[in-house]
């Protein structure tokens, strides 16, 4: 362990030289013809252009939400662009593929790092746990990285709404609030192993206790496409309600056989369980039936003007383009980098540690509508927001999600992170 | 006591889908000598042939279609890849089907994305239940088609010539083409017969209680692997039989799971593996694989 | 004027473009006619074979020269199932049935040319008809017949397709007298009905006594042929194949004798032979009795026969004593040590070494490499001084390397000590594998069918060179052996097996008079 720290530092050591060596004496190169002129710049801004990375899937599991919300991306920085871009700037967007391999990711990252002033985006759990520790030693903002609660300890890394754990604790709360789930019943936690999974299963666990429910958690993988035999046991053990920190394969595979055996219970599925594909499969009856999902990003069909601008945006770039929940979590995603840079710029730092220091003083910072509440970003211990959007599986929806409205329950409050 | 049932009826329905995937392993091992690991995207490929044409053709037309392009593609395989290793140490072929499965299934990804293909079934999500023990109909229409299936391939092999001539040069390749059976043909049959049946098992694995067509469907063929491995690698019966156990040991744990907690979570992915360790353990060659001949 | 049905000229064969196995052979084989083959193991008897057949090429072998032409067909044109179709079946050594199948399916597999059903249903009546026992158990699994059964299995499996010319590879090899009879019979009548036979042989009176002509095959070329009566009459033939008028031990003085028989063996050890005491040893098998309550005892340095029909019990015998087979019950003592339950790495330890019927060599090593991994047991040095070249160790090379050229010479394998094993014939290998058993130094030999396959020079030689590492090293031998002549010329002492009960035993002179064994075993081949 104490080795390992010694090679990050010396490769950080390294790459603060190049950065160093690859920039001109900052104080003495006027800022080009910047109105701010007296701008301090470092990796990945030029004269005239602002370079921010993503490192994204587009050959693996996960390849054809990350091309949308690639689109969108674009989409979001050349509307930015026309405006007279960020700082007197355009921003470009380097594209890496790193194909949701961890390995790879790193190899990207490196020679990534050296170019971009911030990484918009690093797809994929494991990737962007491999990723993390080094855009921290190297002081690096990286957004983009998904929703697990082991972000919250970088002090570089913007995560864009709440955490899993928190989604799960306010369907927990939902439940008992809103759908009068009695006190001593049980909830089933289907969960993938792992930093998305696990701190779903935490969240649900911590708000079980203060309501006084018991929980019966059943593991599965990625693999599992067949939820029978975890149905059956949801079902013996009696459980009214089920959580899902899976993937759609795994919810329509549950929701179709627990409906198939008569249970007919609500099911909450975190952020990613859920994609429009799913209604047009088997299940898609009991989905609309049963599913609900909690998410800090608003779904696709929210009418408030931010997830308006957002569709907009992406019916433009992409007029028979896959519509879901990423493309408002892209745009917002666009816009909380955006904020950041806009305020470097305004700092007169336009360093990479110049961009994380602005977004640490983002306080207040209104989405209209992408996300329910301000975001504060100025503790990096704590999410932005611990406010959800309710929605239930809907074919009439775009995106397949009709929106019941924002939920902050009090064991999503009161969930300890970090 | 039915849930108990419910589980051991999954498990089975399961272990006879396993089995016709495990029996595909065997038929293209014994056929050609390769430990085909190109089969889950082989699999792959049949059943998404099948949710892509189900649309515009229509359900049955487009099974037809994906369990014919499964067996093209595994005659193909054999034809271009693993007949001109010649005698080429078995270990290479092993590691050429990695190389070919690790192709196809990137290509069917890129085609795929994570979206869910529905198989468009007409089964869709219906549920047979008989006396409280309820099984998805497409588990049971599955169960009903790999005995018929199973009985076919025993009237193949057991009574038409070309049946015969296969296992005879399963048996003694080199005897087999003195006898004028050509060594080509029959190991072309093998590789399409397997990849026929995996486009079969790849629909069911696609139906309900699954979503549909996901890049997921070419790995859970591998948990076909502790059930051929378990049966004996060359053998039709064995590896029915495995699957058989590896379904219901599956379903059994997972179903249980709560009751075992002391093993930690997550048995159902690794009891088969534990079954098959301790089925080796005991007999070495598997339940059903050829031992050294014990007349003298 | 006879129709030529093949002809074959001036055909060379090479092995992976290196060892020459036949130059300049020509055979012709007439319409309607029984043509032999002899010659000694590794002559090429089976190469030609494999040539005309077409199927050199999964052996590694390929014709460089010449042209084979049957029925007025070029079969350079044609693969092995090409040569079916054409209307030519070999039926291989060592039978190859197909365990796993049952007679039926065998006989189906060997009709797969076949397209019609009638023709498919009348050739299988035919083979029937010829092999009466094969109707009998026709669902019965190949693996469960006995030797005799599964020879005549892989001929009816050859005659499905109703062949114009049927080889044969050695269809004797390691059958009891009477079955070989009975086997050459059958080869008339294959005869008889039509279907023209090519036919190799080890056991020239029986190739003789089916075949019109013969030919003679010694290292690649072809050295006599003539009509089957012209031949047998040469003293050549009659010296060195069919042993005929010399006694068995008379024949150690023919050509193919030993000129000096004593090669200086030396133990490096003072190890002695002990007595082997079997006492009511029974194996099961399923329900298989292969031994019942079976005792004899092998007294120390003397030569022990174990004989009987096939299917008697001897190779299951043997296996135990080397611990390769449990006993079911019954003890097996080798001096005070029991053996019943070791393993067979402590049982060679005392001093056991043992042949296999199924040779089990490295193929790819050479001779010598073989041989001197039959060493390891007797040498001293430890892996690491030899693997740093100490004095010591270089001393002990020299002397294992002297060892086992004096073994070579014994057994008549020098001049192919550095060839692979796989280039060699299946005569030549026995003998290497009788060489790195005796590498071992054994007190005890346990010996499954060292002739098998031999021809009557070579087994005498074989004979000789047991005499001399018997009377050299002291040691003691168990055989089991089919070739009676050998036998009788070779064991002091015979037990007999029969169905898995001992139904003799007593000197060779004994042994041939007694009633029960003639009724058993020796039939009328006997005499």
């Amino acid at each position: 362990m104490k080795h390992r720290i010694r090679t990050t530092l010396a490769l950080a050591g390294c790459v603060a030289v190049l950065a160093a060596c690859s920039t001109e004496d900052p104080d003495a190169a006027p800022a080009g013809g910047g109105a701010e002129g007296e701008v301090r710049t470092g990796t990945g801004v030029t004269a005239d252009t602002i370079t921010v990375g993503m490192l994204t899937d587009l050959s693996g599991p996960f390849a054809a939400g990350a091309a949308v919300q690639v689109t969108e991306t674009q989409a979001y920085y050349d509307q930015v662009n026309t405006e007279g871009g960020i700082c007197g700037r355009d921003v470009e967007v380097d594209v890496q593929d790193h194909g949701y391999d961890p390995q790879k990711a790193v190899a990207l990252y490196r020679s990534m790092a050296s170019n971009v002033v911030a990484l918009q985006q690093v797809l994929g759990g494991p990737t962007s746990a491999a990723v993390l520790p080094l855009a921290e030693a190297d002081g690096l903002y990286l957004g983009g990285h998904g929703w697990a609660g082991v972000a919250l300890q970088y002090e570089n890394a913007q995560i864009p709404g709440t955490t899993y754990s928190i989604e799960s604790a306010n369907a927990i709360d939902y439940l008992v609030d809103e759908l009068g789930l009695a006190p001593g019943s049980k909830v089933g936690v289907v969960y993938f192993v792992g930093d998305y999974g696990s701190d779903s299963l935490a969240g649900a666990q911590h708000a079980a206790q203060q309501r006084g429910l018991e929980i019966v958690p059943q593991e599965i993988t990625p693999r599992d496409t067949d939820l029978t035999a975890q149905a059956s046991a949801l079902q013996q053990a009696g459980v009214s309600a089920v959580i899902l920190g899976a993937a759609p394969a795994q919810l329509a595979s549950l929701a179709g056989v627990l409906a198939a055996q008569g249970l007919n219970v609500p099911l909450f599925g975190n952020t990613p369980t859920f994609g429009p594909s799913l209604l047009a499969t088997p299940a898609g009856p009991a989905l609309e039936q049963n599913f609900y999902t909690v998410t800090s990003i608003a779904p696709f069909s929210l009418d408030q003007p931010g997830v308006q601008a957002a569709r907009d945006l992406y019916e433009a770039a992409a007029p028979d383009g896959e519509t879901g929940w990423e493309v408002p979590l892209a745009y917002a995603q666009a816009e909380l980098l955006t904020t950041a840079l806009r305020g470097a710029c305004d700092a007169g730092d336009l360093t990479p540690e110049g961009v994380v220091a602005a977004m640490r003083k983002t306080t207040g910072l209104d989405t209209e509508g992408l996300y329910a509440t301000p975001l504060d970003f100025t503790d990096a211990a704590q999410p932005p927001t611990r406010t959800v959007y309710v929605s239930r599986a809907s074919g009439q929806a775009e995106g397949g999600l009709e929106v019941l409205g924002t939920f902050e329950g009090p064991s999503a409050q009161s969930y300890p992170v970090g | 006591m039915s849930y108990f049932l419910t589980q051991l009826a999954n498990g089975l329905s399961y272990g006879l889908i396993l089995g016709l995937i495990a029996v595909g392993f065997v038929i293209v091992f014994t056929s050609t000598g390769v430990l085909n690991f190109a089969h889950g995207s082989v699999l792959l490929t049949g059943a998404y042939l099948v949710a892509v044409l189900q649309g515009p053709v229509g359900f049955w037309a487009a099974v037809v279609v994906g369990i014919a392009g499964a067996a093209l593609l595994g005659v193909l395989i054999n034809a271009v890849l693993v007949r001109n290793l010649a005698e080429a140490n078995p270990g290479t072929a092993a590691i050429l089907m990695l190389g070919v499965d690790i192709l196809l299934l990137t290509e069917l990804t890129r085609r795929i994305g994570n979206r869910v293909l529905p198989i468009g079934a007409p089964w869709g999500a219906d549920v047979v239940a008989i006396g409280g023990v309820t099984l998805p109909t497409s588990r049971a229409i599955a169960a009903g088609l790999a005995v018929v299936v199973f009985g076919l391939l025993w009237f193949l092999f057991a009574r038409t010539g070309t049946g015969v001539a296969m296992r005879a040069a399963a048996a003694d390749g080199d005897t087999a083409s003195l006898m004028g059976i050509r060594l080509s043909r029959t190991g072309a049959a093998g590789w399409a017969l397997a990849g026929a049946l995996a486009a079969i098992a790849g629909v069911f694995l696609a139906s309900f209680p699954a979503p549909g067509v996901g890049p997921a469907l070419a790995i859970s063929a591998f948990a076909a692997i502790p059930a051929w491995v378990l049966g004996g690698f060359d053998s039709v019966v064995g590896a029915i039989v495995g699957g058989l156990i590896i379904g219901v040991v599956t379903a059994l744990a997972v179903g249980y799971e709560s009751h075992l907690h002391f093993l930690g979570r997550g048995l159902g992915e690794v009891v088969p593996y534990a079954v098959m360790i301790l089925v080796l353990l005991v007999r070495p060659s598997g339940l059903f694989g050829r031992a050294e001949a014990v007349r003298v | 004027m006879p129709v030529p049905l093949l002809t074959v000229d001036d055909l060379a064969v090479d092995y992976d473009g290196a060892v020459q196995a036949l130059r300049g052979v020509s055979v012709r084989v007439d319409a309607g006619s029984v043509v032999a083959v002899l010659g000694s193991n590794g002559a090429g008897k089976t190469t030609l074979l494999r040539a005309i057949s077409r199927s050199l090429g999964g052996v590694g072998g390929a014709v460089t020269a010449g042209r084979i032409h049957f029925d007025g067909h070029d079969l350079a044109r044609r693969d092995a199932a090409g040569a079916v179709r054409a209307g030519l079946v070999q039926v291989p050594e060592g039978r190859r049935i197909f365990r796993d199948l049952t007679v039926a399916e065998n006989l189906r597999a060997g009709a797969s040319t076949v397209r019609d059903k009638r023709a498919r249903e009348e050739a299988a009546e035919r083979v029937f008809e010829l092999f009466p026992i094969l109707a009998e158990r026709r669902h019965q699994r190949g693996g469960l017949l006995s030797g005799g059964q599964q020879q005549m299995l892989a001929m009816g499996r050859a005659l499905m397709t109703s062949p114009t010319l049927l080889l044969l590879d050695e269809p004797s090899l390691g059958l009891a007298p009477q079955l070989v009879e009975q086997i050459g019979d059958i080869i008339g009548q294959i005869h008889a009905q039509g279907t023209s036979v090519l036919l190799i042989e080890q056991n020239a009176a029986m190739g003789l006594r089916v075949a019109d002509r013969a030919y003679v095959l010694e290292v690649g070329t072809i050295t006599a042929e003539g009509s089957s009566a012209e031949l047998a009459a040469t003293d050549e033939i009659r010296d060195r194949y069919l042993g005929v008028g010399t006694s068995s031990t008379a024949a150690a003085t023919t050509d193919d004798a030993p000129d000096d028989t004593t090669v200086h063996l030396r133990r490096s050890t003072t190890a002695r032979a002990r007595q082997l005491r079997v006492e009511d040893l029974t194996v099961r098998f399923g329900g298989i009795t292969a031994l019942s309550t079976v005792s004899f005892t092998v007294e120390a340095g003397t030569i022990h026969a174990l004989i009987g029909p096939n299917g008697a019990g001897k190779s299951t015998c043997i296996n135990v004593l080397g611990g390769a087979y449990r006993a079911t019950s019954g003890t097996v003592h080798y001096g005070d040590a029991e053996v019943t339950a070791m393993p067979s790495h402590r049982i060679a330890d005392l001093g056991v070494a043992r042949t296999f019927q199924n040779i089990s060599l490295s193929l790819e090593a050479t001779v010598r490499d073989n041989l001197l991994v039959g060493r390891h047991r007797v040498m001293r040095t430890g892996t690491a001084a030899h693997a740093l070249r100490l004095p010591r160790a270089r001393r002990e090379e020299r002397a294992e390397r002297e060892a086992v050229r004096r073994i070579a010479a014994l057994l008549r394998i020098e001049h192919v000590l550095d060839r692979a094993v796989h280039t060699l014939s299946y005569g030549d290998r026995k003998r290497v594998e009788m060489g790195r058993a005796l590498a071992a130094e054994p007190t005890l030999l346990l010996l499954d069918e060292p002739v098998a396959g031999m021809t009557h020079g070579e087994s005498a030689v074989m004979a000789e060179a047991i005499r001399a590492v018997q009377r050299e090293l002291g040691l003691s031998v168990l055989l089991v052996e089919h070739d009676m002549p050998f036998v009788m010329g070779l064991a002091e002492r015979i037990t007999v097996l029969d169905f898995g009960k001992r139904i003799a035993e007593g000197s060779p002179r004994d042994v041939q008079r007694d009633p029960e064994v003639l009724r058993a075993y020796l039939g009328t081949a006997a005499a």
